[in-house]
């Protein structure tokens, strides 16, 4: 309740303008925001301007921001930090999406066991992927969102977007493998 | 269970943590790329008040147009506000000389030569004529003899050398011997005339129509005050302290904000909005009346490069429908004649109705549509001056210059009220009166 207060106070004071509330907003969520940009875009200083653009846009529409309750601004900045993403990606001509014919959506092979992987080592992993397979693994497993919404979002047929995670599952599933079974020898 | 490892990415994915970019916050602070006013800031743009000027330049020409043309010599119909009072000043030196003709009257006015009233004179003492009920734009047009065909009645028993016989086409000299009339003017169907009572007759000012029907349309043109909404280029207001840093986005105009994005530039520019409207008024006196009715407004802008609904467009439009009710309240303080000036103040309120943004995203070939919403009503208040020329009793034309006020409403679509809170608009309609 006491973090709720603090986030509506900050907020309001954030509304009229409060420098020092913007900063404390942005110290506050920087680094979850950094790591989720991190995993749509790989190079740093393009992390860095995506970030500055989101940032801007945040606190530019925080106004017609509602708050909702505990995560709902994070959940709100999360959503600009991954819109701000895919515009920089569209912008660099990242994403191009190759129609492959319709597969299924099982992995080959048996799935890997990521208990014991850690995060950091599984974000590497993903920013290795090409763009466009990272950009659809990163909205259909980390964002939650179907195909038929990833394919409004990106312009894209959903057909793309099924056979983009799948690759993008197989190439990520097989360099798991490949780390694990080298960690264990 | 399927995708067991895709869970479990999930979540260590969502509550991951990555160290702050070095210098992050010092960019934003500095507004590397855009520069911001502060919130609540009020800035004046003096390169929009050329439109304002050129509105008002506009609109001095057609009153000059609408005053120029009740000057007409050719008396017309009454206003609809009301005429003159014509006073009966018959004195007992002059009298009217009437003579029904159909609906033209014939007045004549008497010689003003102590001779001719003499001899204008019955024995009864009744004058021949009276020049007090001449408009001045009936003496100056009736400078000269003029011969009607009409009959030219005297009172009934005229003696003297005054007298004037009851005659048809029958020139009237101008005599300094005779009662001759030195003016003779028709004033064919200028003023309501009451039924005689005795023998003078009595002129009123017409009655005043108790509600009124208007359809106008308005164009208008907005003068930036203020950017209390930082949506139009997505900026942060710093303390003074910061300003030195700033760096000014080149080319910035008032009415195309933009921010820049790995190199692309977003842009919206802001149409001048389109008014049409319907209007009721209930005149509550003669001088004043109350006035609502429904108001349309349509507003469109350009795109290049924005972002909206989770798409880019290249090229775009912007268009939004509102529908609004206004409530005004106008005074007439000046009328004449056919002429009338009013001062009117109001409110209006309006509701999206109906918004969209169409265009090109991304690398689609295809035309893409997405809706744009919008629950909060949008308020404004509104004044200015007006000046209405009535065609007929019942019709007539006005043009409405003024000024209007939209509070933000938080919203975050963009338009022209956003950008420009003060508004510049000149109406023009035709207004009818009913009830009368």
């Amino acid at each position: 309740m006491k973090n709720v207060d603090n986030e509506i106070e900050l907020l309001q004071l954030v509304n009229k303008g409060d420098h020092s509330a913007m900063k404390m907003i942005y110290s506050r969520y920087i680094r979850a925001l950094t790591a989720l940009c991190g995993r749509y875009v790989v190079d740093d200083e393009d992390v860095k301007d995506v970030l500055q653009d989101s940032f801007v846009k945040i606190f530019g529409t925080i106004g017609s921001f509602r708050y909702k309750g505990e995560g709902s601004l994070r959940a709100w900045m999360s959503r600009i930090v991954v819109n701000e993403s895919l515009d920089f990606l569209q912008q660099k001509g990242r994403m191009n999406f190759v129609t492959v014919p319709e597969l299924t959506d099982d992995l080959v092979g048996p799935e890997p066991d990521t208990t014991d992987l850690p995060a950091s080592v599984i974000f590497g992993f993903i920013r290795e992927l090409p763009d466009g397979y990272r950009t659809i693994f990163n909205l259909f497993v980390i964002e939650r969102k179907s195909h038929r919404e990833i394919a409004s979002l990106l312009n894209i047929k959903e057909s793309t977007s099924a056979s983009q995670l799948h690759r993008a599952k197989q190439l990520l599933a097989s360099r798991i493998r490949e780390y694990l079974n080298n960690t264990k020898i | 269970m399927k995708d067991r490892w895709l869970d479990d990415i999930h979540d260590k994915m969502t509550g991951l943590e990555a160290n702050e970019p070095a210098g992050l916050w010092q960019r934003i602070e500095s507004g590397h790329q855009v520069v911001v006013p502060r919130r609540g800031a009020r800035l004046l743009n003096w390169r929009r008040w050329w439109s304002a000027a050129a509105m008002l330049a506009l609109t001095a020409g057609l009153i000059g147009m609408l005053v120029n043309l009740s000057h007409d010599k050719t008396l017309g119909v009454p206003d609809a506000d009301g005429i003159a009072l014509i006073e009966n000043g018959m004195n007992a030196d002059e009298v009217a000389e009437l003579t029904p003709a159909g609906d033209n009257m014939k007045f004549r006015a008497a010689d003003k030569t102590g001779k001719s009233n003499n001899a204008g004179t019955d024995k009864g003492g009744v004058p021949t004529a009276s020049s007090n009920l001449y408009q001045q734009s009936n003496v100056d047009r009736a400078s000269s003899l003029e011969v009607s065909d009409s009959v030219v009645m005297t009172s009934a028993d005229e003696t003297g050398d005054g007298s004037v016989e009851n005659t048809t086409n029958r020139p009237v000299a101008s005599d300094d011997s005779a009662s001759a009339p030195s003016e003779v003017v028709s004033t064919d169907e200028v003023y309501e005339l009451l039924p005689a009572m005795g023998d003078e007759p009595v002129y009123v000012k017409p009655r005043r129509a108790p509600l009124s029907i208007g359809v106008y349309t308005s164009g208008s043109s907005g003068v930036a005050v203020g950017h209390n909404n930082m949506d139009m280029n997505y900026a942060v207001s710093f303390p003074p302290s910061y300003e030195d840093n700033y760096i000014p986005v080149e080319n910035v105009s008032p009415q195309i904000m933009s921010r820049r994005t790995g190199g692309s530039r977003s842009t919206i520019k802001h149409n001048i909005p389109l008014k049409l409207g319907l209007s009721l008024a209930y005149n509550v006196t003669p001088v004043l009346s109350v006035e609502t009715g429904l108001n349309y407004s349509r507003l469109s802008s350009d795109l290049e490069y924005y972002y909206y609904g989770g798409y880019i467009y290249n090229t775009g439009e912007q268009l939004l429908h509102y529908v609004g009710i206004p409530l005004n309240a106008k005074y007439t303080f000046f009328s004449w004649r056919l002429l009338s000036f009013y001062g009117t103040a109001g409110v209006l309120t309006e509701k999206l109705v109906s918004g969209s943004i169409s265009g090109y995203a991304g690398n689609s070939p295809d035309r893409r549509k997405t809706d744009v919403e919008e629950k909060r009503w949008q308020w404004s208040v509104n004044a200015g001056v007006g000046a209405r020329f009535n065609f007929t009793r019942n019709i007539g034309i006005y043009v409405e210059p003024g000024v209007g006020y939209y509070f933000d409403n938080g919203s975050a679509v963009e338009n022209t009220y956003k950008d420009r809170a003060l508004n510049f608009n000149l109406n023009v309609g035709f207004r009818f009166n009913i009830g009368r």
